[in-house]
């Protein structure tokens, strides 16, 4: 019995000791030592751990952390950079903030859970992980915000149908070209989360949107057989020759990313340039890449590369990659006399250029980003202007306008080149701060100021749909065309010129010509003509189909109105005046109305084909009406809206006057920029000081422009110099000081000659009296 | 202290009027007042400012630079002669004449340096370190000189 007992306790104890076992933490894996990349031939796992067979019927997505597991700790990964964005504890220099964009209410609002100057936090705007998901995961990685906890998902999410975003692993290390960013964007637009991996990597084809389930819908669901067409269920099809007999993937892994999968989110390209004269950065070309320097270890907390930087990764070792540290060597390299830094780069000797230069300006300054003109230089980025997405779709954008080189000092008080946007929003100003609005709630208030576009393109589209019509639906007013296009707003176009002056037409542009919507015809006649009786007809029943229109179509020719009644075409008296030519308009409350109001003419004619999208009337109209929603409220506060755009806080003041005022909150947003880097010999200072330092140099006079949504003449203008944090006439006149440097140089070259000429006198002098060569005076 | 500085115009003004007569006073002249304030511009800033000299003080100890160069060479042109060996003048004031004169010189060339653009930005470290020697040393050496000129006078 005694060893029946004893039996039990051994088994009962080492059972304990494996299950303590198993718990603990495994050990941080190390380096064998061998430089290849062992080849990744393993078996994919779901988000349940559960081994994937492609052959099984509704197969689940592949899951990174699981399949990744066995061999990468995914608890140590999640910490890395890329994963950390909305972390607010995480420190460094200021990066590029992600925008949020509103074409229609002009929103342009930088946003960053870091708290870096000039962004707002999303959480402060109720904008809530899964909304951050749907507006950037198209280029984010996955893990952090995009994975949340359960007690961190919100009531609105709809994460259990989506699945959560993990760390999309193979976006980076992915070597297979099969790799597909475009895929990535649109499985989480389509907020096919869970299944966004596996269709990116090419592993199989994912069809079926989570957008278009209900919200109940849960994974174990599974498809749903009455609706395989419009809200079908996401599933994934694998790719069977991938697999072998053991159901085993290969995953072509690389453990340094190819610069394109950089870039797939870290593009910058200027906007008027094509892709033939675009030059990549002096180390690209060289043959380096972003992860030679961009290092990481496991932690996948990567080397940013600026000075100063902290490294929990790489510890003082990250200084050795910043620009300093690769060419010039740290301080201990300098120490044991080492020629240059990491890998030896070239040493600079910087000649010429005095010393303050390295105190005061960081590396990039010179040798980064383009040479500064007159002129800043608009930009897009992947993440702010979407770069990157292919499809039949226009993904990228306009917005926001990015500008650089603008020369700032940053978080170290250097100067560096910064970019730069200025921020555009609706907001209301309580206790002198101003509180961004969401868009939509702009929208849902005063929406009537921000579709006129949309009303002309209404009446277009209503015309357009007559397919007896005999062409497409113009309107010509002021020496332009409009024209709807598919994304349901207007193409603009120079009229002909015997159509370039005139008021409003409604007309069909047909092989070439233009004629009149209806033709000119005498309403006096006893019978009218049966084919513009016709032409009437069918121009009034389509624009009756136009669903915003504000009453009954009509048609008004000199004291004539036509008008459709029970099907047919009636006339009766016009006793609005006489029209000379034929004039459609709709009948509101018995009185003709033109198609189109003058307001939103004015709108389309000041904003339609440029990249400015909104107008001062606009802007005035909103306010009031925000303003005005805000009286009929019974609130003891007095809060007032504003709209920020170009760098002024433009508001009504008591005559209800549009006005502009300078706000903090209408401040840049500038983040420091390290890429591209210039060959040497194209460093700004290559040509002498005066690169720089002459009395109107852009690189401290230039003119920094605000710049938004808003067509206005009243914006902020600041200078380069503004920036810096340095007096503007004074670097003139120390720019003025160059122009008498060359005659400086001579007055100090002759005095020295002269001086060191008698010196050398005497010397000899003294020397021929020692050697006796010399008598001495009498 | 005004008194001391009292002193020191009327043996300036008797110094100039006995060396440099005529229009030669506005370059002895000139030496002083471009070195007082290269000397004062130069230490103060360098002891008191953590960033040393920039600005407008900057400009001003440049262009007082220019004005101090060619006084000191006109100075040496019209005065070398009273320090040499043979002249009958007390040792320490030749010694501290000729060691102004080199240090002028270094001053000089130390300046000019910076602006040569063939010159590694190292070497123009070095030049800095050498100026500011440079300035010490003629900042010594004149005032040793003042002081026995003022001793010998009164």
């Amino acid at each position: 019995m005694k060893r029946i007992v004893l039996i039990v306790f051994i088994v009962a104890g080492l059972g304990l000791f494996n299950t303590v076992a198993s718990q603990r933490p495994k050990k941080k894996p190390q380096w064998s030592g061998s430089e290849t990349v062992p080849v990744h031939l393993i078996p994919l796992k779901d988000e349940y751990d559960q081994p994937i067979i492609p052959t099984e019927v509704n197969p689940l997505p592949f899951s990174s952390r699981f399949t990744c597991a066995p061999c990468h700790n995914y608890n140590v990964i999640k910490q890395g950079l890329h994963f950390s964005g909305g972390n607010p504890d995480l420190s460094g220099r200021a990066g590029e903030p992600w925008f949020w964009l509103d074409e229609k209410t002009g929103t342009v609002l930088p946003l960053s859970y870091q708290k870096w100057k000039g962004t707002w936090d999303p959480n402060e705007l109720g904008i809530n992980p899964w909304d951050f998901a749907l507006l950037f995961g198209r280029h984010m990685t996955g893990g952090g915000i995009l994975e949340p906890a359960e007690n961190e998902m919100s009531p609105q999410s709809r994460w259990n149908v989506s699945g959560k975003v993990e760390i999309n692993c193979m976006g980076c290390h992915n070597a297979s070209r099969m790799q597909n960013h475009s895929e990535w964007a649109k499985q989480i637009l389509r907020e096919n989360f869970r299944w966004a991996a596996s269709a990116s990597a090419g592993l199989g084809e994912v069809g079926g949107m989570a957008s278009r389930l209900s919200a109940t819908w849960d994974i174990f669901d599974g498809p749903n057989p009455d609706d395989t067409e419009w809200a079908a269920v996401p599933s994934v099809r694998y790719n069977a020759s991938l697999f072998n007999s053991n159901h085993q993937v290969f995953f072509d892994i690389t453990d340094k990313s190819s610069d394109g999968r950089c870039l797939s989110c870290h593009s910058v390209t200027p906007v008027k340039m094509s892709n033939k004269s675009f030059d990549s950065d002096v180390h690209s070309l060289a043959g380096l890449r972003c992860v030679d320097c961009h290092r990481n270890g496991l932690e996948h907390k990567m080397i940013r590369g600026y000075e100063g930087e902290v490294s929990l990764s790489f510890g003082e070792e990250a200084e050795t990659f910043t620009c300093r540290g690769c060419h010039m060597g740290t301080d201990k390299n300098k120490a044991k006399r080492t020629a240059a830094g990491r890998l030896g780069a070239p040493f600079p000797d910087h000649r010429g250029l005095p010393a303050v230069h390295l105190e005061r300006l960081s590396c990039t300054a010179c040798h980064s980003v383009p040479w500064p003109s007159k002129d800043l230089n608009q930009v897009r980025t992947s993440r702010a202007n979407r770069l990157g997405i292919f499809g039949v779709a226009q993904w990228e954008t306009d917005r926001p306008h990015i500008i650089e080189p603008v020369y700032a000092r940053d978080d170290f008080g250097k100067i560096a080149p910064h970019r730069l946007v200025w921020p555009s929003f609706w907001g209301k100003i309580a206790d002198r701060e101003v509180i961004p609005i969401r868009a939509e709630e702009v929208f849902a208030q005063a929406g009537q100021a921000f579709v006129s576009e949309e009303n002309v393109a209404q009446v277009l589209l209503a015309l357009y749909q007559e397919p007896d019509l005999g062409g497409t639906p113009v309107l010509i007013t002021e020496g332009k065309i409009y024209t709807r296009n598919f994304d349901g707003g207007l193409n603009v176009s120079d009229a002909p010129e015997n159509l370039a002056s005139g008021g409003v037409m409604w007309a069909v542009r047909t092989r070439g010509a233009i004629l009149p919507m209806i033709p000119d015809f005498d309403p006096e006649a006893e019978m009218l003509d049966i084919d513009v009786e016709i032409r009437i007809q069918i121009v009034l029943e389509a624009l009756a189909t136009n669903e915003s229109a504000p009453g009954q179509p009509a048609l008004l020719v000199n004291e004539k109105m036509y008008f459709i009644q029970d099907g047919y075409l009636e006339k009766g008296e016009n006793l609005e005046g006489n029209r000379p030519t034929p004039w459609l308009c709709w009948l509101v409350e018995g009185k003709p109305e033109p198609l189109i109001g003058e307001f939103d003419l004015r709108t389309v004619k000041a904003t339609v084909g440029e990249e400015q999208t909104l107008t001062e009337e606009q802007v005035k109209l909103v306010l009031e009406i925000l303003n005005r929603t805000q009286n009929s409220d019974e609130s003891e506060i007095d809060v007032f809206y504003t709209y920020i755009s170009g760098g002024l806080m433009f508001l009504l003041d008591k005559d209800g006057e549009l006005t502009t005022q300078n706000h903090k909150s209408a401040e840049p947003v500038t983040w420091p920029i390290g890429h591209k880097v210039r060959p040497a010999q194209q460093s700004l200072g290559i040509n002498g000081c005066r690169d720089c330092h002459r009395a109107n140099s852009p690189f401290f006079f230039g003119k920094v422009k605000g710049i938004g949504p808003l067509i206005t003449e009243r914006v902020r203008v600041r200078s380069q110099s503004s920036f810096m944090d340095l007096t503007l006439p004074y670097q003139r006149l120390f720019g003025l000081s160059f122009s008498v440097r060359p005659l400086l140089k001579v007055v100090l070259f002759v005095s020295a000659l002269v001086c060191g000429s008698i010196l050398l006198i005497v010397l000899l002098r003294v020397l021929g009296r020692m050697s006796g060569l010399v008598e001495k005076r009498r | 202290m005004l008194k001391g500085w009292t002193r020191l115009y009327e043996w300036a003004k008797t110094w100039a009027e006995q060396f440099y007569p005529g229009w030669r006073s506005w370059v002895f002249f000139g030496l002083i007042l471009s070195f007082l304030f290269l000397a004062l511009s130069g230490f103060l800033f360098v002891l008191l400012i953590p960033r040393g000299l920039y600005g407008l003080p900057l400009l001003l100890h440049v262009a007082a630079g220019g004005i101090f160069a060619v006084c000191l060479s006109m100075v040496v042109v019209w005065r070398a002669r009273d320090y040499v060996l043979d002249i009958v003048q007390p040792i320490l004031l030749k010694v501290m004449f000729w060691t102004f004169v080199v240090s002028g010189l270094c001053l000089i060339i130390t300046s000019l340096s910076s602006m040569i653009s063939f010159l590694s930005m190292n070497f123009q470290i070095g030049m800095i370190g050498w100026h500011r020697f440079s300035a010490l040393v003629s900042l010594i050496s004149i005032s040793i000189f003042l002081q026995y000129s003022l001793n010998r006078e009164k």
